[in-house]
């Protein structure tokens, strides 16, 4: 059936029994006869392996069917797989990057399973007669374990009620086996025929190993680990984020050097502070001072002046918390997460209307209430401009008038009206425009991919065509032949399309960037209630 | 001149609202439907560049086209379980089946079943992706189609040696549905 029947099949269903019956029905007139209850359940094991969907005792009970909840959260994390993976291969190298990679992509995986993969793959990459050490891959994967950048699965399902402190506790009772990593014996596959008979090895329905060496059984079972789960946890990744956000922050606005010492202050006390705290815990001058790398040279009276222009900064990154062992400074987590919330939002006006309006932005965000007059006055702008701009920011809901009457009746002529900015609403206001902006953005692309469709399966086959013709090894003027198939405004249709899908792609990330600071600025302003 | 609009030509609103005055020529009248994106004053500002930047954007593009051959997409139309390029060293989802409830474990288990008998067809499709990239298209959907027939008929089993028990078990009465004999 065509597009339009089945436009008009949901309306009509919609009309007459509701919108759920339309989703049904539409769903099952797209796809043909489907077992349905096959395709939901399969979702659904899609969604629960990746960590999105959760399911407990739903209202009913315990006897009652189970409920299944789904977080909105989650799924807006796989915007952010790149960063994470482009972050552990800069922690942990390229052997981090693909466990990563990997483990996200599948959602939870058993260790051993893992490390094959990821052997496998840096295999393939290397030339022939090289080989990869498990070891090299174990030794990454349990370095991201002990970071606590991978964490266990937890097997048990948790109640919905509990929601996040049910599976913290789990999280908790499963500390020990945490560390209960597979037998994994060590020996060097030194060629390329010896890598594919491990593949064999492996596959257990596959023939029997007939090589001399005695391989190791490299099943799940022998392995030991059958039923660990590891999956990724990005709450740790947050927290690297928001520190790496700090650390450049300090080194823009004052120097390399200060940064390193914020730098060193956040490792310290890493382990000790808790999740969400406002303070990190309280480090002393002269802790800073041993832990502080030995490349930067600075000596004690230095770090004494840094420390101090630190908490005399009008940023407040750092704070003094007491006067024992040198001076106890603590980093001001909260309060550096709104100060650069605060930044983002008025980069964001400014940028959107201009450097007078975001003088007004900041005007307001500073003095907090203001009449029209004294706004004119203190932004040195002249009324007329000033009165159209503030308009224009009030238009978009960034700035906010308070009404103050005078006399019970609210008579404009006697009513004080001020203007003020809300850090928080605007902040979340923002937060919405920048999912909006994604979502166009995914739309866009996917508009363009559609349009060209016929283009790309044109260049598709026609590489397919190249790649085959080249192992089975053609000359040179057939390669060109097969080349020419495709003309040049073809060719230059097809360059414009790749390169605006790498923009929208590239602005997905940028915008993804924006979304972490401002969601971590609402989160945090929330646990501190 | 003194009372000449007096009483007569007084508006109850400010009139330079308007946006134009009294006696002057009207605003000309619109030749072209507004345009549908308000212009913009400023023009954004241009994307970082770099090697991070690019080297995030390669990633990401390479996670949504890998994600494509995984088995947890899953295609509307044809229930199949892997697609073309089978990965089997990993069962469709890597989740032991306790983690899932109890109505999906014999889901699980038919799963798995199905997996077995889907990898001897492996070498197969291996095969016919080969003859797929030299254009030969025909080839597509006749697998295509054999493909479909396999899963009905493997649909068939499942309704009847397992789900029943399923059913009873989680007690489940959102469920009218009767199971689709085929």
């Amino acid at each position: 059936m065509t597009a339009q029947e089945v436009r008009l099949c949901a309306l009509l269903l919609q009309e007459h029994f509701g919108e759920v019956v339309e989703k049904v029905g539409t769903h099952l007139l797209r796809s043909g006869a489907l077992n349905l209850r096959a395709l939901v359940k399969k979702s659904l094991c899609v969604l629960v392996q990746h960590g999105m969907c959760t399911f407990g005792p739903g209202r009913r009970g315990p006897a009652g069917p189970l409920e299944y909840r789904v977080s909105c959260e989650r799924i807006l994390y796989m915007l952010r797989y790149p960063r994470y993976i482009y972050t552990a291969k800069s922690l942990y190298g390229d052997t981090g990057e693909l466990v990563m990679e990997e483990i996200l992509q599948r959602g939870q995986m058993t260790m051993s399973n893992t490390v094959r993969t990821v052997a496998d793959r840096l295999t393939q990459n290397m030339e022939d007669g090289q080989s990869t050490d498990y070891n090299d891959v174990v030794t990454a994967f349990s370095r991201l374990v002990e970071t606590h950048f991978l964490q266990r699965f937890s097997e048990v399902p948790e109640s919905p009620v509990g929601g996040k402190g049910g599976v913290q506790m789990k999280m908790v009772t499963w500390v020990q086996e945490l560390q209960r990593k597979p037998n994994w014996s060590t020996q060097r596959w030194e060629s390329r025929a010896v890598h594919t008979h491990l593949c064999e090895c492996i596959y257990p329905q596959h023939q029997p190993l007939r090589c001399n060496s005695t391989p190791p059984a490299l099943s799940p079972q022998a392995c030991g680990d059958e039923g660990i789960y590891w999956q990724v946890n990005v709450e740790r990744f947050h927290l690297h984020f928001r520190h790496q956000a700090i650390i450049s922050a300090v080194a823009s606005k004052l120097d390399q050097t200060s940064s390193e010492i914020v730098r060193t202050m956040l490792r310290m006390s890493e382990v000790t502070t808790p999740a969400n705290a406002a303070y990190t815990q309280a480090v002393s001058a002269n802790e800073i001072f041993r832990a502080v790398p030995p490349s930067y040279n600075i000596s004690r009276p230095i770090l004494d002046q840094y420390l101090t222009l630190l908490v005399d900064d009008p940023m407040e990154f750092v704070g003094k918390a007491g006067d024992s062992g040198g001076g106890m400074y603590v980093v001001n987590l909260h309060r550096a997460l709104a100060n650069l919330a605060r930044a983002t939002l008025e980069s964001v006006v400014q940028e959107r209307f201009g450097s007078r309006s975001a003088r007004i932005f900041r005007l307001l965000l500073r003095k907090r209430h203001l009449e029209q007059k004294q706004v004119e006055d203190f932004a040195m702008i002249p009324a007329k401009e000033a009165k159209d701009m503030l308009y224009t920011l009030l238009s978009e809901n960034l700035v906010q008038l308070q009404e103050i009457p005078k006399t019970p009746d609210h008579a404009p002529s006697r009513t004080f009206y001020l203007y003020t900015v809300n850090q928080l609403p605007t902040a979340r206001l923002l937060l919405q425009n920048c999912y909006k902006a994604v979502g166009n953005l995914i739309d866009r692309r996917l508009f363009e991919t559609k349009e060209n469709k016929r283009h790309l399966e044109k260049s598709q086959r026609i590489e397919a065509i190249l790649g085959s013709l080249q192992a089975s090894g053609a000359e040179p003027a057939q390669l060109a032949e097969v080349e020419e198939m495709i003309t040049a405004p073809e060719r230059q249709q097809l360059e414009a399309l790749r390169h605006h899908i790498n923009k929208l792609d590239s602005s997905e990330n940028q915008v993804d960037e924006t979304i972490f600071l401002l969601e971590s600025y609402i989160k945090s302003t929330s646990c501190s209630r | 001149m003194a009372g000449r609009g007096r009483g007569r030509t007084q508006f109850t609103f400010n009139v330079d609202s308007l946006g134009f005055g009294r006696g002057e020529a009207l605003p000309a009248s619109a030749l072209v439907p507004s345009p549908l994106f308000p212009p913009l004053q400023f023009r954004p500002v241009p994307l970082p560049t770099g090697e991070e930047v690019d080297y995030m954007l390669a990633l990401k593009q390479e996670l949504r086209a890998s994600s494509k051959i995984l088995p947890s997409h899953i295609r509307p139309g044809r229930v199949k379980i892997d697609n073309r390029v089978h990965d089997i060293s990993l069962p469709f989802y890597g989740g032991h089946f306790l983690t899932f409830a109890i109505e999906m474990a014999f889901f699980h288990c038919w799963f798995q079943q199905t997996l077995e008998k889907n990898e001897k067809n492996q070498s197969e499709g291996e095969e016919d992706e080969e003859k797929k990239k030299t254009g030969e298209e025909e080839e597509e959907s006749g697998e295509g189609e054999d493909y479909d027939e396999e899963e009905f008929e493997e649909e068939t089993d499942y309704i009847m040696s397992y789900f029943d028990n399923g059913e009873d078990f989680g007690g489940d009465s959102d469920d009218n549905m009767d199971e689709a004999t085929y």
